[in-house]
């Protein structure tokens, strides 16, 4: 057989399979590319460009209004700014503190309430509507609400307090010592609905035939609860943590609208501090260098996340 | 194969989408810049939210934004378009909101078609200037035969003058008098308040005429803090008054402001001036609330402009029917000259005009030529004398008259002679780090007003944060 014979029987019955799927292949793989491309485009412009743009600006001074032509390139020493500026450092410590705050409570809160809604309750349905509904709310209206609650003197919540016998209920957001707590709470009340939903579609996932296991071997639902439950949700804290870490470093509405980060700088948080040196200041470049240095802090800690979840994320 | 292409056919649509959304407006900007050639319409002026609907072929079109409401500006831009047979102005609101002076400074950096707008403060104009956003009316005025000093004065001229040039030209101003409900005066026995009375006399009339307990008390008076504090100190330290002469330094360690900051504090402990811890419930801090709740008889006195009382008095939802009078802002000591603060409001010419004269023409018709229909409409006061007594004459009832106020006690008040005008603390010739501090005395203050520091204190804290930041920033 000559070599042109024996490459046509090769080409024939055989190969002409494998070169269809390699085209499909590819085809498919464009098609997902068209569909992709739109958000990608949308991503890159905006979301990764103002990102470099911010990293490049945090090396320069720049007001908006003098255009392109003001930018002014200053080295590091937007950063080395950054390690004298008391307010940014308040700013940071105030913006852990509320993380510290308000992740643990959330979780907590959103795993024990999201255990009591998935089992047999009256009003199953109406419950978890009325938990899920403050995330639904504009920030902006609930923070307005929120005040009126908050009022020191003539508040629902202080008029409470009063009948409990607390002579001297918190100022809330007119005092220092109760402004970032005010938004602590108001950050758990809106959040905890939308974790709780997570962690119920977590919950479904938890085979029926473990808990039937435990009973039969005569565990209480206390101790359910930590040996099953907790452990078998752990992906879905894993993620819940993630995310809610983020989006507490990113606090803002409320205090733009309850305390503009006072009073003094007690409720004074990184972002809000941001939009006041861009928006207010017209410190553009002082101001990427501040949100560089969160986004690091951030980065950093979710990387640290990540690494430490081996040691407590229950994969199957 | 039809998957395949659907998916291009709508990457190709919404890219294209995106670009068009994105893509600068070059060709439009040197459209609509040359605004010689507008829309075409032949109906009368219409004004709409995005601007306005009707403009002639033919005529000069000037851009004009400001954030004043349509209906505010109705009859300006009507009369303008009317009286010019060549001009006319397509006005464009912006949203009066907190960030209206970023929209602008944004677009404006942008170059979007503009020939005239505005600015909230010194600040923004200062800014605006130093960036080369704004043209010089120097020459405008000189061509038109016009002395910028003798039309508006030079506490005006002072701030609006940088380098030698001027770059704004008032369009309205606002003296301040004290505005009070009589029948809460009568009804506690408290005389009225008369010209050339003290500070002190203010707070203890305040504390005479407040009554009642808890949520209903009515108090003496109801100011806004962070706003009013500085105002004894403003006056009596005169144009920019935050700063030390050189500009190198603040100037809280003057007494004046710590004197200020004491008076307010000691009347809030008095119980006559509405505690600032309930100013947040039920958002005192819009004046417009504030002034709602002096027409509801919640409080005695206020201190405020003439709009407070023929614009938003005469508002039906702050329909009242007790009687009000006003009088001069008091005095340090008896028989000292009356004086009162003074803020104004203007407007610049855009450096990228095409049509600058006409710009010109239509800022000499909205500041100069028809203060009936331009601040009148606002009930703001206008900054140049009248330019005949019928528009005095509209300006008088426009703005000087209101339900349950005498209109001669409202001339007396904001239009007399003998008051010598001082800046507000905002309006500085100035600017080092302001914004900064002016935040800053706003948070002293505050933490004042919620009882966690001394007004002793807070001006020592001021001093040494706005010295750094003056520092910093120079």
């Amino acid at each position: 057989m000559s070599q042109q014979q024996a490459a046509a029987v090769q080409q024939q019955p055989g190969t002409i399979p494998h070169r269809t799927a390699k085209q499909r292949k590819r085809r498919m793989n464009l098609i997902g590319w068209c569909f992709l491309l739109p958000s990608f485009i949308g991503f890159v412009l905006f979301r990764f460009l103002p990102i470099i743009a911010s990293f490049l600006l945090s090396f320069t001074k720049w007001n908006l209004v003098s255009g392109f032509s003001g930018i002014e390139f200053v080295g590091l020493s937007n950063f080395t700014d950054l390690v004298t500026d008391d307010t940014f450092l308040v700013s940071l410590k105030n913006t852990f503190l509320y993380v510290i705050g308000s992740v643990p409570a959330i979780i907590v809160i959103a795993i024990v309430l999201a255990v009591i809604v998935n089992n047999k309750i009256y009003l199953k349905s109406l419950s978890r509507l009325m938990i899920y509904m403050p995330y639904i709310f504009s920030m902006v209206t609930v923070s307005m609400v929120w005040l009126s609650l908050y009022s020191p003197n003539y508040g629902p919540i202080n008029n409470f307090l009063r009948r409990l016998g607390i002579e001297n209920p918190p100022g809330w957001v007119t005092s220092s010592k109760s402004s970032l707590a005010a938004l602590v709470i108001i950050g758990v009340w809106s959040m905890v609905g939308y974790y709780m939903v997570i962690f119920m579609a977590g919950l479904q996932n938890i085979p029926a035939s473990y808990y039937e296991a435990a009973e039969i071997d005569g565990a209480g639902s206390i101790y359910q609860f930590f040996k099953i439950t907790l452990p078998m949700l752990s992906p879905t804290t894993f993620y819940v943590m993630i995310t809610c870490i983020i989006n507490s470093f990113q606090v803002f509405t409320a205090v733009k609208i309850m305390t503009e980060g006072g009073p003094g700088t007690s409720s004074m948080v990184t972002v809000y501090y941001v939009y006041n040196l861009a928006v207010k200041y017209n410190k553009i470049g002082y101001a990427c260098a501040v949100s560089m240095v969160l986004f690091v802090l951030v980065f950093l800690i979710t990387i640290f996340q990540f690494k430490m979840q081996k040691k407590w994320v229950y994969q199957e | 194969m039809r998957k395949k292409g659907l998916a291009i056919l709508c990457s190709t649509a919404l890219l294209i989408a995106m670009f068009a959304g994105c893509s600068g407006s070059g060709a439009d900007s040197a459209q609509s810049a040359d605004s010689a050639a507008p829309a075409a319409s032949e109906s009368s002026t219409v004004l709409t939210e995005s601007g306005t609907a009707d403009l002639e072929e033919g005529k000069t079109t000037i851009v004009f934004y400001h954030w004043t409401p349509v209906r505010e500006m109705e009859v300006m831009v009507k009369t303008f378009n009317e009286s010019h047979d060549d001009i006319q102005v397509d006005y464009k609101p912006v949203p009066d909101s907190p960030d209206a002076m970023i929209k602008l400074n944004t677009m404006l950096m942008a170059n979007e078609p503009m020939d005239v707008t505005s600015q909230w403060s010194t600040d923004h104009l200062q800014l605006r200037v130093q960036s080369d956003l704004y043209e010089p009316l120097d020459e405008y005025f000189e061509k038109n035969g016009l002395n910028y000093e003798e039309v508006f004065g030079s506490v005006v001229g002072s701030i609006t003058n940088i380098d030698g040039k001027y770059w704004s030209m008032p369009y309205a101003y606002k003296a301040y008098g004290v505005i009070y409900n009589k029948s809460i005066f009568d009804a506690a026995g408290v005389p009225y308040p008369e010209e050339g009375w003290t500070w002190d006399e203010f707070a203890e009339t305040a504390l005479a005429v407040s009554s009642g307990e808890g949520a209903s008390r009515v108090y003496g008076t109801c100011l806004i803090p962070h706003e009013m504090w500085y105002v004894r100190a403003a006056i009596s330290l005169g144009l920019d008054a935050m700063y030390k002469p050189d500009g190198t330094a603040s100037n809280f360690d003057d007494p004046m402001f710590l004197k200020g900051l004491q008076w307010l504090y000691d009347m809030q402990q008095a119980g006559s001036q509405k505690p600032l811890n309930e100013f947040a419930e039920l958002q005192l801090d819009a004046q417009a609330n504030r002034v709602a709740s002096f027409y509801k008889g919640n409080f005695a006195m206020d201190i405020g402009p003439t709009f407070y009382i023929s614009n938003w008095g005469m508002l039906d939802e702050n329909s009242h029917d007790f009687e009000c009078g006003v009088v001069p802002l008091p005095v340090e000591n008896k028989g000292d000259p009356l004086k009162s603060q003074y803020e104004f409001s203007d407007l610049s010419m855009v450096k990228t005009s095409q049509n600058k004269d006409a710009a010109f023409e239509f800022m000499k018709f909205y500041c100069i030529d028809r203060p009936d229909v331009a601040a009148a409409e606002k009930c703001m006061q206008p900054p140049a004398p009248f330019p005949s007594q019928e528009i005095e004459d509209i300006c008088v009832e426009k703005i000087y008259s209101a339900t349950g106020f005498s209109t001669e006690e409202m001339l007396h008040t904001f239009t007399n002679t003998d008051v010598q005008l001082i800046p507000n603390l905002m309006f500085t010739t100035k600017s080092t780090a302001k914004t900064e501090i002016v935040d800053m005395m706003k948070q002293e203050c505050n933490q004042v007003l919620f009882n966690e520091q001394t007004p002793q204190q807070a001006v020592e804290n001021m001093k040494t944060k706005a010295d750094d930041l003056i520092a910093k920033e120079s």
